[in-house]
């Protein structure tokens, strides 16, 4: 009953929002190369880098040698990308191309598949299902990113140079997309929220990559052309699936093995921080979500945030629900059910516990309001803009783990500095 | 209900079994409205035991200090929510529907819940990533922002109506204008929302869907005063309405003051929508569907029983409304408006089949 009457409210990911804040990177030293790469960039954008190869490996794409004297018996592909937790889309490899297939490119949309041509190679002549399939020459050299969360793809494999427009800028968190955005290395194409087409077709970016929704503008811009590639990290149910897609955007850009490096780092990461959680004895009851207007928007224990919550040792009532969308709730239940949880995770700005308290008196009643346990994941909110969490904290959900184990467990994590979270002051 | 005069002519018609009839829907409507609000409180996603129900609503502790919030904080609020909003819907619609001689006047004809929209989506907007979730910007005012917004949106656009209103002196004229100024209020609003952060133009969506389940003792402290005023104006305002009934130029040469009466109505009505709309969002279709039932089950268009009558049937099904949208034994909300809707759609598509009693009881 619940998971049927529960409504589904998407995250819209191109619209996430984000901090300038340049962190440290301790266990991910990004290359210098980057500070390379605009000049770099500037030069592939400006003959509508169609091949462009050398550009796109000098911009980071690291195994994005071009075929010269192509031979057909030949593996082009030496080091293959094996995909282990994301379920919403496959990599097939061929001698000289590879079939990326997104299953689900928007909520019930039919499978998309993507011929990835290694540059230098021969355009394969394919029957069948992938005969109307878009061919890309790979590595590409320039992208049109439709969802912020694409942005730490580019920028922990070091190749943010192909990167050459952005949906909106107003929610991007990374302070180096801001950055070229603002000497204009980056353009906006979708500023008030509809794709502005002309713009799109006259940059004639290599790849439009979608935030795994679809838009009236995109078949317009297929017949222009455009190679339009779906997305759809935020329908993967696991923390881990979501980051995977890092794989998917490396496939286009070349970068895989760096790729690979990057996310077998983070796997292991999260797996030590969940055997930890495991071993740390009876899940802490945690109570996750708001209220708005008396309904309180609850994360079901199926969806990304529920398996989180689950990994880091915590648990909550809404567990054991399959289902991955959220769930519209009373406060009635709530607070009966959940309302005993010493920890609340909010996504709330509050400044302090009182604010909260303003919101809706209710949440006063909570035992977590009266311990002080309420946390929000706004910490890298950028004031009017993005919020980290939802930008880099997609392809990190080792660093979200981390927090939200020391979260629940903090006297195991007695070191721990917070990446997303903090704790609400209580006056 | 003594001395009939003209202006109830289908009262007139069968006095002895009309008035039976009347008693009849009056009676059940009560009853009915009392269950309800005893279920909404008795009944929820939580099992509370009846007893513990009584002893928290009688002041003394419950054996689970859980219940008194469920039961004080929760239940109580929703259900005289319910209630009083519902009733001020209804006689808001009725009034309208009156006013203007037309059959599909509701409470927010005027453009006052587009005006309340406006308000909260300006707040949407313009909250600051520094200051907080939806409610930000009017100064971290929490859920007051959104309730003062909303306020001043509809306020802002009564004062408008209510302004042109010294020009116009067709009451026609005036229901086309406050259409035309519920549709600007509409685009602003749009234009507003395609520039606010997700997160908050989801919330903007979900205060749009209505719901009696937001309002929390200090909103009631404030609510349930203003709606007060707003019924009790109705209430002494019947005569007026009968003669308006008869229109514009009958009632002045019955010696009424048009323009005052309907002033008065138009604020009364503005009140009633402005305040509830403002605490629970725009909740759709109870004040075009109810005035309309409880004129066919009356069988007359006296608002002397019209508008006491529409009260109680408003508030019955505005409780029914609240219990379906979370049904007992779930934790599951269903969106108010779906439900109120889902009332509201078949009694309009009914009432436009049968179009012709239908204006006869709101026009004649």
């Amino acid at each position: 009953m619940r998971a049927g009457l529960g409504t589904r409210v998407p995250r819209t990911p191109t619209l996430e929002l984000t901090v300038p804040v340049r962190r440290a990177l301790p266990t991910y030293p990004r290359a210098a190369a980057l500070l390379v790469v605009p000049a770099l960039l500037l030069a592939a954008c400006a003959d509508g880098g169609s091949t462009a190869t050398d550009k796109a490996r000098a911009a980071g794409g690291a195994s994005g040698d071009c075929i010269t004297d192509f031979r057909p018996d030949e593996d082009y592909f030496p080091v293959k990308t094996e995909v282990r937790h994301a379920e919403n889309f496959t990599l097939r490899y061929e001698k000289s191309y590879q079939v990326l297939t997104v299953k689900e490119p928007y909520p019930k949309g039919r499978p998309e598949s993507y011929v990835l041509v290694r540059c230098g190679a021969p355009k394969p002549d394919l029957k069948g299902a992938l005969a109307d399939a878009p061919q890309i020459t790979t590595p590409i050299s320039s992208l049109f990113s439709a969802s912020t969360t694409h942005l730490p793809l580019l920028t922990e494999t070091d190749t943010l140079g192909v990167l050459s427009g952005v949906a909106n800028a107003a929610f991007v968190s990374s302070a180096e997309v801001r950055d070229r955005v603002r000497d204009g290395k980056v353009v906006e194409y979708a500023r008030d929220r509809s794709i502005d087409a002309e713009k799109v077709i006259a940059a004639k970016p290599d790849v439009l990559m979608t935030q795994g929704t679809d838009d009236p503008q995109y078949p317009k811009l297929r017949q222009a052309g455009i190679a339009v590639v779906a997305n759809a990290e935020w329908l993967e149910p696991t923390p881990l699936g979501r980051a995977e897609w890092v794989k998917a955007m490396a496939a286009l850009t070349g970068a895989e093995k760096r790729a690979d490096e990057v996310f077998d780092r983070i796997e292991n990461d999260y797996r030590a921080v969940a055997a930890k959680a495991a071993k740390a004895g009876k899940p802490v009851k945690v109570l996750p979500g708001g209220m708005y207007q008396g309904t309180w928007n609850m994360a079901s224990g199926g969806s990304y945030m529920g398996r989180l919550i689950k990994d880091a040792g915590g648990t909550y009532p809404w567990a054991g629900d399959k289902g991955t969308g959220n769930l519209q709730l009373s406060f009635e239940a709530v607070y009966a059910k959940g309302g005993d949880a010493p920890v609340w995770l909010v996504g709330e700005q509050w400044k302090s516990l009182t604010e909260a308290a303003k919101a809706d008196r209710r949440y006063t009643r909570l035992d977590a309001v009266e311990s002080g346990e309420v946390w929000t994941n706004t910490k890298a909110q950028r004031p009017g803009g993005g919020n980290d969490f939802y930008e880099r904290g997609v392809l990190r959900p080792d660093l979200v783990l981390a927090d939200l184990f020391a979260i629940l467990h903090p006297e195991r994590a007695k070191d721990h500095s917070f990446t997303f979270y903090a704790r609400i002051p209580n006056p | 209900m003594t001395a009939h005069t003209a202006v109830a002519p289908a009262t007139a018609r069968a006095p002895v079994s009309g008035r039976r009839r009347r008693v009849a829907v009056v009676t059940v409507l009560a009853v009915g409205t009392a269950v309800l609000f005893v279920l909404t409180i008795a009944v929820g996603s939580h099992p509370v035991p009846l007893t513990d129900v009584v002893r928290v609503l009688a002041g003394s502790e419950a054996v689970d200090p859980r219940w008194e919030v469920i039961v004080h904080e929760v239940r109580l609020p929703r259900a005289l929510t319910a209630a009083v909003v519902g009733a001020a819907l209804a006689v808001a619609g009725a009034q309208m529907q009156t006013l203007f001689r037309n059959a599909l006047a509701d409470p927010f004809s005027l453009g006052v819940s587009s005006g309340a929209s406006l308000g909260v989506a300006a707040v949407v907007v313009t909250a600051g990533g520094t200051a907080g979730g939806f409610t930000g910007d009017l100064a971290g005012l929490g859920r007051l922002g959104v309730v003062l917004a909303a306020s001043l949106g509809a306020g802002a656009v009564l004062a408008l109506v209510l302004v042109l209103s010294r020009w116009v002196r067709s009451a026609v004229t005036l229901l086309v204008i406050g259409v035309m100024i519920g549709s600007a209020a509409t685009a602003v609003v749009s234009v507003l929302l395609v520039y606010a952060q997700p997160e908050r133009a989801q919330q903007f969506v979900v205060w749009g869907l209505g719901s009696f389940s937001a309002t929390t003792w200090p909103d009631l402290a404030v609510m349930l005063p203003v709606l007060g005023v707003g019924l009790a104006a109705a209430l002494l305002s019947t005569k007026r309405l009968n003669a308006l009934l008869l229109g514009e130029d009958y009632a002045r040469t019955m010696g009424l003051n048009v323009r005052r009466s309907r002033d008065l109505a138009l604020f009364g009505t503005s009140l009633l929508a402005g305040a509830a709309t403002a605490f629970c969002g725009p909740v759709a279709f109870l004040g075009l569907a109810v005035p309309h039932l409880t004129r066919v089950a009356l069988g007359t268009s006296d608002h002397r029983v019209l508008v006491p009558t529409c009260m109680l049937a408003g508030a019955f099904l505005a409780l029914s409304c609240a219990l379906l949208s979370q049904p007992p034994g779930t934790d599951a909300v269903l969106p108010l408006n779906a439900i109120t809707s889902l009332f509201g759609a078949p009694v309009v598509i009914a009432f436009l089949v049968r179009s012709r009693r239908g204006l006869q009881g709101v026009a004649q």
